[in-house]
C-alpha cells in the first residue's frame, strides 16, 4: 500500500500517537481526514482518502488513528458542531478544517466512502465556515 | 451522514427558486442585451421594456436558454417536460461552469501556499480560493445524491482519474466537465421533447421611423441582407444645407416681420401648416383626379350584366370621393391668407397636429383599401366571364401609380413633420402588435436557437435620433399558435459626445448703446453645438440633451438694413427648443445677451435640428 500522504499512528504508544495527533491537528497547516479504526475497509479509506490528498503541492493531509481511543483526548478538544462532534466516536472518520474544526464525518453506520464521499468530506471542510 | 451547510442551503433554495416556488425565477428575462458604443464602452441594457442607446451602437443580444426553455413550455401549456428538469439542467450548468473558472485561480492559490510561510494571511487567501471551489462541487455532489445517472457518471471519473496520483486540478476538470456534459445531455433531452411538440422559437428586430417600419437582420435567426452601412457622423460639420438655408431666409423674413410689429407677430402664421403638407395634398388631388376618370371609364367598359364588378368599382369611386372630400376640406381650413376659425395661434397648433395625425391615418387607409380593391377587382373578373379589357389594365396602371404616389407622399411628409405628428416632445408611439414576423425570419426548434447574435445599427440603413429599434421573441407550436414571450424596444438617440448645427432665431438684447428701440431685436441664427456627454437616461435624451458651443446671428443693431455678424456663447437645452447666450457685435463693438427659441410653428419653424448625417 503506497501512502505518500498520509501518517499512520503508532498503535503501541499511546503518547507518540496522541503528540503526533496533536501536531498534525494544531501546528500543522493541512485540511485533516482522520481515519478511525482498523481492518480491510479503513484500509480502503485511507487509500482512497490518500489519493483524494493529491500531490505535495496540496494542504490535504489524512491522518490513520487505527487505535481511535489514543487519541480521544485531543479530539474531545475539537470544535464543530455538537451534532457531529457526537457523531465521531461511532464513525470511520472524519474532517477538520484549517482553523481545526470539525467539518463533515463519516457515520459507521454508512457503506465504506467511496471517493466522491471522501472527496465530499475533504471539501467540506475547505470551505470558510 | 448528510448535513446542510452554507454551500448546501442555497443550492437547495436556488433548486426550489427555479423550480417555481420563488416568482423571480418565473419572471426573469430571457432576452439579455449589451450595446458596444463607438467608444467602445459596454453598457448592459437593464430597462425593462425600453433602453436608450446611441444611434451607432452594435447591441450584442444573449438568449437565455433555460428561461427560454421554461417560458416555451409553458407558453405551450405541454406536460412533456417539467419545470423541475429544466431547473435541474439550469443549476447543474451554472454549477459546472463556476467549477470550470475555479480551477485555474486554485492552482495557482496552491502554489503560492505551498511556497508560503502560511501565515494568517495565506491562510486567508487560499480560503478564498477554496471557497469558491467548494461551493461548485458541493452543489453537484448534492445533485448527484438524488440523480442516480449523474451519481455514477462522477463515481466513474473517480475511479478512472484515480488509477493514478493526480494533482487536483486533474480530477476538478475532470469532474466538472462530466457535469457539464451531464448538464448538456439533461438540456438535449428538453429540446427534443419540444421539438416532438413542433414547438419553434422566432426573434425579430425592426426599426421604426416615422411611423413606418422595416425588419432588421439578425445573424442566426433570419435571412433578411445586411441594410446599407451608414454612420451617423459624429464630428464633421457640413456646410449649411439647402433646407437649412431655405429655413435662415424664412427666418430673415420673420424677424423682420416680428421687429417691426413686436413679439405678437409669432402667432401671426401665415398660409398652410407645412410646404410638404401642402404639397402632398397637391399631388394627392391630381392622382385622384386621374384615378377618378379612368373608374368612370372602366365601369363603363363592363356590361350592364356584370353588376358586382361594376358595384364595386362604384364603392371604390364611393371611397376615394370621401376622401378627396376630406383634402379639400383640410385645403380650404389652412388654404388661406389666413386659416379660419383660428383665433389664437394655440388654437391653431392644437388643430393642425390632430388634423396632421388624422391626414396620415386616413390616407393609410384609403392605401391599404384600394389596394384590396385592386385584388378584388382581378380575382373577380378573372372568375367571370368578362375578357380584360385595355380599360382594366390602364386602371389598374392609374391606381397602383396613385397609390404608391399617395404611398410615398405620406411617408415623406410623416417625416418632414414629424416633429409635430409625435407631439413635439414626446417619443414615437409604437404598437409592436403590428410587427408581424417576415417569411425570413426563421422557425427555430429550441436545439437550434443560437445563444447569441448582435445587432450591428451601422448597418441598419439610414437613421436618425428618435428613431426606434424593436425586438421581439416569440415562440409557437405546431399545435399553438405564435405568441410573444418578449419584447424589448431601444430608443436610438446620439448618446456620445458629438457635434451639431441647430437653425434658429434668436431675440439679442444689447448691452450698449445701438439703434435697437425694442428691448429685443430677432434675428435668423445658427449655432453649432457640442452634445451628447454619454448619459443614456430616458429623460436626458429625450428632453433635455443639453449641449454648448457657438452661436453665429445676422443682427442689425444700427438698423441699416445691412447684416451685422454676432457671434456668442450659446448653450441649449430641451432638445435645443431653448437656448441661452452671450454674445459680441463685430461691426458695431456692443455685446449683447440672447435666448433662442425653435418653435414648433408649422410655418415658422420645422427644422432639420442636425447638419445631416451622412453615409
Amino acid at each position: 500500500m503506497e501512502l505518500l500522504k498520509t501518517t499512520i499512528l503508532p498503535t503501541d504508544e499511546k503518547k507518540l500517537a496522541l503528540r503526533m495527533f496533536q501536531e498534525l491537528v494544531f501546528e500543522r497547516p493541512h485540511v485533516l481526514l482522520v481515519v478511525r479504526g482498523r481492518g480491510p475497509d479503513a484500509e480502503t479509506f485511507v487509500q482512497r482518502a490518500d489519493r483524494l490528498a493529491f500531490d505535495e503541492k496540496d494542504l490535504r493531509w489524512v491522518v490513520w488513528a487505527r487505535k481511535p481511543e489514543q487519541i480521544e483526548e485531543v479530539v474531545n478538544q475539537l470544535q464543530g458542531s455538537q451534532d457531529l462532534l457526537d457523531a465521531i466516536p461511532t464513525s470511520r472518520g472524519f474532517s477538520l478544517s484549517l482553523t481545526d474544526e470539525v467539518r463533515d464525518v463519516i457515520a459507521g453506520s454508512d457503506p465504506v466512502p467511496d471517493f466522491m464521499r471522501i472527496d465530499k468530506a475533504f471539501t467540506q471542510a475547505e470551505t470558510k465556515s | 451522514m448528510m448535513r446542510l451547510n452554507r454551500h448546501t442551503m442555497p443550492v437547495i433554495c436556488m433548486m426550489l427558486c427555479l423550480a417555481g416556488a420563488g416568482a423571480p425565477a418565473r419572471d426573469a428575462r430571457i432576452l439579455d442585451l449589451k450595446e458596444l458604443d463607438d467608444d467602445g464602452k459596454t453598457t448592459r441594457l437593464r430597462g425593462t421594456s425600453l433602453a436608450i442607446v446611441d444611434i451607432n451602437s452594435e447591441i450584442q443580444i444573449s438568449l437565455d436558454a433555460t428561461v427560454l426553455q421554461r417560458r416555451v413550455t409553458r407558453l405551450l401549456g405541454e406536460d412533456a417536460v417539467s419545470d423541475e428538469l429544466i431547473d435541474r439542467a439550469r443549476a447543474l450548468q451554472d454549477m459546472s461552469r463556476k467549477g470550470l473558472e475555479s480551477i485555474v485561480p486554485l492552482t495557482r492559490a496552491l502554489e503560492r501556499w505551498h511556497d508560503s510561510g502560511k501565515g494568517p494571511d495565506d491562510v486567508n487567501a487560499l480560503s478564498e480560493e477554496l471557497d469558491r471551489s467548494a461551493a461548485a462541487k458541493l452543489g453537484i455532489m448534492e445533485m448527484a445524491e438524488t440523480d442516480r445517472a449523474l451519481h455514477a457518471r462522477l463515481s466513474a471519473v473517480y475511479e478512472r482519474v484515480l488509477r493514478r496520483r493526480v494533482s487536483r486540478a486533474v480530477l476538478n476538470r475532470a469532474f466538472f466537465e462530466a457535469a457539464a456534459e451531464y448538464a448538456g445531455q439533461l438540456r438535449q433531452t428538453i429540446d427534443e421533447a419540444l421539438r416532438k411538440e413542433g414547438a419553434y422559437v422566432q426573434l425579430g428586430a425592426w426599426i421604426v421611423q416615422d411611423g413606418q417600419d422595416r425588419p432588421l437582420h439578425l445573424p442566426g435567426f433570419d435571412t433578411y441582407r445586411e441594410g446599407d452601412f451608414f454612420v451617423v457622423d459624429r464630428w464633421t460639420l457640413l456646410p449649411l444645407n439647402d433646407s437649412q438655408k431655405q429655413q435662415l431666409k424664412d427666418l430673415e423674413k420673420a424677424a423682420e416681420t416680428i421687429n417691426k410689429e413686436g413679439m405678437a407677430a409669432l402667432l401671426k402664421v401665415e398660409g398652410l401648416a407645412h410646404p410638404a403638407v401642402a404639397d402632398f395634398l397637391e399631388r394627392a388631388m391630381d392622382c385622384l383626379d386621374r384615378t377618378e376618370t379612368e373608374l368612370a371609364s372602366l365601369k363603363e367598359a363592363f356590361a350592364t350584366e356584370a353588376k358586382s364588378i361594376r358595384d364595386l368599382i362604384d364603392e371604390a369611386r364611393r371611397r376615394q370621393q370621401r376622401y378627396v372630400s376630406y383634402v379639400v376640406s383640410l385645403k380650404d381650413k389652412y388654404g388661406g391668407a389666413s386659416p379660419a376659425g383660428f383665433h389664437s395661434g394655440v388654437a391653431l397648433l392644437e388643430s393642425t397636429h390632430a388634423d396632421l395625425v388624422a391626414l396620415q391615418q386616413r390616407t393609410q387607409s384609403i392605401i391599404s383599401e384600394q389596394a384590396r380593391f385592386l385584388l378584388d377587382l382581378r380575382t373577380r373578373v378573372e372568375a367571370s366571364a368578362v375578357t380584360l379589357s385595355d380599360s382594366l389594365i390602364e386602371a389598374e396602371k392609374v391606381l397602383k401609380e396613385c397609390i404608391d404616389q399617395l404611398d410615398d407622399g405620406v411617408a415623406h411628409f410623416a417625416g418632414q413633420v414629424s416633429e409635430l405628428l409625435k407631439g413635439g416632445l414626446l417619443s414615437q408611439e409604437i404598437n409592436t402588435a403590428v410587427l408581424e414576423f417576415g417569411e425570413e425570419v426563421l422557425k427555430l426548434t429550441l436545439d437550434k436557437v443560437p445563444q447569441s447574435t448582435e445587432l450591428k445599427l451601422k448597418w441598419a440603413g439610414s437613421r436618425k435620433a428618435g428613431d426606434v429599434v424593436v425586438l421581439k421573441l416569440a415562440a409557437g407550436s405546431a399545435k399553438r399558435q405564435r405568441k410573444d414571450l418578449e419584447e424589448r424596444r431601444l430608443d436610438l438617440h446620439r448618446v456620445l459626445p458629438h457635434v451639431q448645427m441647430t437653425v434658429g432665431m434668436i431675440f439679442s438684447d444689447p448691452t450698449g448703446k445701438t439703434q435697437v428701440q425694442n428691448r429685443f431685436q430677432a434675428a435668423p441664427s445658427y449655432s453649432i453645438l457640442l452634445k451628447g456627454f454619454g448619459d443614456r437616461g430616458v429623460m436626458y435624451n429625450r428632453l433635455l440633451t443639453p449641449g454648448f458651443g457657438i452661436n453665429v446671428s445676422a443682427l442689425d443693431f444700427d438698423k441699416d438694413d445691412t447684416p451685422e455678424l454676432g457671434i456668442a456663447a450659446v448653450g441649449s437645452v430641451f432638445r435645443d427648443y431653448f437656448q441661452v447666450g452671450y454674445g459680441y457685435n463685430i461691426n458695431e463693438d456692443v455685446g449683447y445677451w440672447f435666448f433662442g427659441l425653435r418653435l414648433p410653428l408649422a410655418t415658422f419653424t420645422l427644422p432639420r435640428p442636425e447638419s445631416g448625417p451622412q453615409p
